[in-house]
């Protein structure tokens, strides 16, 4: 895949993150998380949003949001949601991480520029994980690797 | 498309690496770097420079400071201290990739080299939970930069370390 092949699939790894983070939010009314998920979906809908941009001033037609994503359900319950939220940011950091190694295994401006926000995304969402982790209890709280 | 690795000449024999990957290192050190080691056996045979490149270097000493940091930090309760644990567990495979990084570019290993595990952490002297942080924060920043110095899977390497240290701020805080 092209290094605009992999910053597409980014692009649709974070808008699956911004659909889930709806449909999860619903389920964490009255929680300490709710919060959290605002905070989370804000920043997942801000990526997207520059994402688009930078991909149609480069010529690319940004990859669609759909118009459901069947996989993220069900979400029953506020376990359910910070189950969810966890792997939505792991998805992502997955993603980023993916465009990072290839960016970082081509040269020219747009590989650096790329690389760049790879990084960022991808420590973003290593941040995030961990914080739902917190939330859910989940151990363990990190992974050596996130993304890997 | 670019990657150093492919003009140099294969090996003959397994590498270093692949040897180290073999003998168990990649299970002692947990899933994480299970699966990053396994990232790296997929990869090129590098070739057999007599020093070890100076960025895998610098990010081992770093690894390494940060440990004796952690074990240095004996206080707080329970809760705290199981998180220092994780934290000093991530440091430690990180540190042990990265060994076997390194010990992949030496045509000899050195005596510290030649076990395929880390060398021995540093004295340290203890630190505040929010002076650790502190610490974890400075070593993401650097980590990103020193991956964005280098390239291929050693670049993705020290990215997610980096992405790694940026979670224990947050475990920590």
């Amino acid at each position: 895949m092209t290094l605009i092949g992999d910053w597409q699939a980014a692009l649709a790894t974070e808008q699956q993150a911004g659909f889930g983070y709806d449909l999860l939010g619903a389920r964490l009314h009255g929680t300490p998380e709710l919060s959290l998920a605002v905070v989370c979906s804000n920043a997942h809908d801000a990526l997207i949003g520059s994402v688009t941009e930078q991909l149609a001033t480069a010529g690319q037609t940004p990859h669609p949001t759909a118009a459901d994503y069947p996989s993220l359900y069900p979400v029953d319950n506020a376990s359910a949601a910070r189950a969810l939220a966890i792997r939505l940011e792991t998805e992502c950091a997955a993603a980023w991480r993916y465009l990072y190694e290839n960016a970082a295994s081509t040269t020219g401006a747009q590989a650096i520029t790329l690389r760049a926000q790879a990084q960022a995304a991808l420590t973003a969402s290593a941040v995030r994980a961990t914080r739902w982790r917190l939330a859910a209890a989940t151990k363990p709280l990190t992974t050596a690797f996130p993304g890997l | 498309m670019t990657d150093e690795n492919t003009a140099s000449p294969q090996r003959v024999g397994p590498s270093r690496r692949t040897f180290l990957i073999g003998s168990g290192v990649a299970v002692a050190v947990g899933a994480g770097g299970g699966i990053a080691a396994g990232a790296l056996r997929a990869g090129p045979h590098r070739s057999t420079p007599s020093e070890p490149p100076p960025v895998l270097v610098a990010a081992l000493a770093s690894e390494l400071a940060l440990i004796a940091s952690i074990k240095a930090s004996t206080g707080g309760g329970a809760a705290v201290q199981a998180k220092l644990a994780e934290v000093a567990r991530n440091h430690l495979t990180h540190a042990t990739v990265l060994q076997a990084l390194i010990d992949d570019t030496v045509t000899e290993p050195t005596p510290s080299h030649a076990s395929g595990s880390p060398s021995q952490p540093p004295s340290a002297p203890p630190l505040t939970l929010a002076r650790l942080a502190a610490a974890e924060r400075r070593a993401s920043a650097t980590a990103a930069r020193r991956a964005a110095a280098l390239s291929g899977r050693d670049a993705t390497l020290l990215a997610s370390i980096a992405a790694c240290e940026a979670t224990h701020v947050a475990l920590l805080s």
